[in-house]
């Protein structure tokens, strides 16, 4: 239902009706008449039945395809005037043949579609056969001295026929349509005003699939004006020239004057510019010096950290300070002791035996041999 | 001629304009913009910088002589006055001798180490010493918290077994700002 509601809102707000005269249905079911008809203004325009012939055929093949390309092969056959644009309904199809509506529109009033463009083109008495679908009806309607009498049938073919000055009655068209019209009831309606009336109503309980039979091929095709496609590329290419160069030029000239300010800048402050580099040559160098002194570790801290952590009777054999990473080789009562003692030092990292423990058979102490890593000491840390 | 082309194969071409047009018009002209606008960044940056010196001679002066009397200050810690680095490591050796005796350690042997080049010159040398354990600490702090920097690399001591002295080797280096 949404999609109803979309295609009412957005293709049947305002439809065109091009008969006797041309009129503006509103989607309000408000009718007014118009003048002439400007470009692109409505996307659908109903057909009045003087600018198309309407014929019922039937084909010997089921496909729409087909039937469309038979037609298109020889449509001087199936038309009194020429005509290259038509549009079918598939009304009945039985396994030998297959019973199409076809309208075919009147080359003449070629142009004038063609100049409108629409999204669709329905001939008035297909869209009739849209009304209550699927009940055989006839459609009676009167507009000053002319009548268009419209016989929908019950697979919803449709034939009608258009009388002027009286010559038809509805007895005539009844009589002259066949047995099926002879008890079907009929609807009259008398004015254009309420004949087009029931367009935005048919028009909004028409299936999609339906709608999409009178979808116009022109659209997509239409011929554009010569001149107002000239005019429109070259105001685009104008329009593109001018953006590109001004995006393209605006920074090349910003930069253009940045470099001739700075250029100007430095030629009246090199003084100061020689003597700013100076400092920045300073400050690099100092900082080169200042980094390798404050970088090293400090070894009698170290020395002095051992001192205060190794439990007592510990002896050291040998100790080795490589960088930050210290080695040790000594003899403890509990060298396991060693261990969490150092490890308990925030300075010292990753402390571990670098061989299996040992026992002095003599003295019954434990001969060890151990690493750790020392963080960054400083200067201060000394004495 | 227009109105007998398709309108796909009118979309096609314009399509391939379109492609042509953005490779070879469009995104160089992108690239380029970038460039320019990478290059108003740095120039701005450039101008404002030097624009904000205008007037600040003394201030830059000051700052100058503090830059100066700042790096002076730490460049005493290096040697400044050598003439290459193996007059380096003879000045360092020759320090350390100096020290070594005031500390009451005996130097049983030095070698000079591969040095490095470079602005800061690194010139060291190895040690082997011998002395009380307190003498050789004493030495290690004289080493560490003299006038000049030294920094020593390596540091080994071992013990002797009975005797009371211990055996220590020093990586010590020196170090002298080239010129």
């Amino acid at each position: 239902m949404f999609h109803k509601r979309l295609l009412a809102a957005v293709l049947f707000k305002r439809v065109l009706y091009l008969g006797e005269k041309d009129y503006l249905v509103h989607s309000s079911g408000k009718v007014e008449e118009i003048g002439d008809v400007g470009k692109g203004r409505v996307p659908l325009v109903v057909l009045g039945k003087k600018h198309y012939f309407e014929t019922i055929k039937s084909f010997p093949f089921s496909g729409l395809k087909d039937i469309k390309s038979a037609i298109e092969t020889d449509t001087a056959s199936f038309s009194p005037f020429q005509s290259d644009r038509f549009f079918i309904k598939k009304a009945k199809q039985t396994n030998e043949s297959t019973k199409v509506n076809l309208w075919l529109i009147d080359d003449t009033y070629k142009e004038k579609l063609r100049r409108i463009s629409p999204l669709f083109i329905i001939p008035e008495t297909a869209l009739l056969s849209f009304f209550d679908e699927g009940s055989p009806g006839i459609f009676n309607i009167r507009n000053e001295e002319q009548t268009l009498f419209v016989y929908i049938e019950q697979d919803g073919a449709v034939r009608s026929i258009f009388s002027k000055d009286g010559r038809f009655d509805l007895q005539t068209f009844r009589r002259s349509v066949g047995a099926g019209a002879r008890d079907c009831p009929a609807r009259e309606i008398c004015g254009v005003e309420k004949y087009l009336a029931l367009f935005p109503g048919i028009l909004s309980e028409m299936p999609l699939k339906s709608l999409m039979r009178f979808a116009n091929p022109d659209y997509f095709s239409r011929i554009i004006d010569k001149k107002q496609l000239i005019t429109g590329l070259t105001l685009t290419a104008a329009l593109f020239i001018i953006y590109i160069g001004l995006s393209a030029s605006l920074p090349y000239y910003t930069n253009k004057n940045l470099k001739k300010e700075d250029r100007a800048l430095s030629a009246s402050l090199s003084g100061l510019l020689k003597k700013q580099g100076s400092i920045e040559i300073y400050q690099q160098k100092q900082k080169e010096l200042v980094k390798r002194v404050n970088t090293y570790t400090y070894k009698l801290p170290l020395i002095n950290l051992l001192n205060k952590v190794l439990p007592e009777e510990t002896t050291i054999r040998q100790l080795v300070f490589s960088g930050n990473i210290v080695e040790m080789r000594g003899e403890a009562v509990k060298a396991s002791e060693l261990l969490g003692a150092l490890s308990g030092e925030d300075r010292i990292r990753n402390a571990r035996f670098t061989s299996p423990l040992r026992v002095d058979k003599k003295t019954g102490r434990e001969i060890f041999r151990l690493t750790f890593v020392c963080q960054g000491s400083d200067a201060g840390d000394q004495g | 001629m227009i109105d007998k082309i398709s309108w796909r194969l009118k979309a096609g071409l314009l399509f391939i304009f379109c492609l042509i047009l953005a490779k070879y018009v469009l995104v160089p002209l992108h690239a380029r913009q970038n460039e320019n606008i990478q290059s108003i960044k740095l120039y701005k940056r450039a101008v404002a910088q030097k624009k904000s010196l205008i007037g600040s001679e003394s201030r830059i002066d000051s700052a100058l002589q503090k830059a100066k009397s700042s790096y002076e200050e730490t460049a005493q810690f290096y040697y400044q006055d050598f003439s290459d680095v193996q007059s380096l490591q003879l000045k360092l050796q020759k320090e350390m001798e100096q020290l070594s005796e005031s500390c009451g350690v005996k130097i049983k042997s030095t070698d000079w180490l591969y040095p490095s080049e470079g602005h800061i010159v690194q010139a060291p040398i190895k040690i082997k010493s011998e002395g009380a354990p307190d003498r050789i600490i004493e030495f290690i702090h004289a080493v560490e918290s003299g006038k000049h920097f030294f920094s020593v690399d390596r540091l080994k001591i071992v013990s002797g077994g009975k005797s009371s002295t211990v055996r220590a080797e020093l990586d010590v280096s020196a170090y002298g700002i080239a010129d």
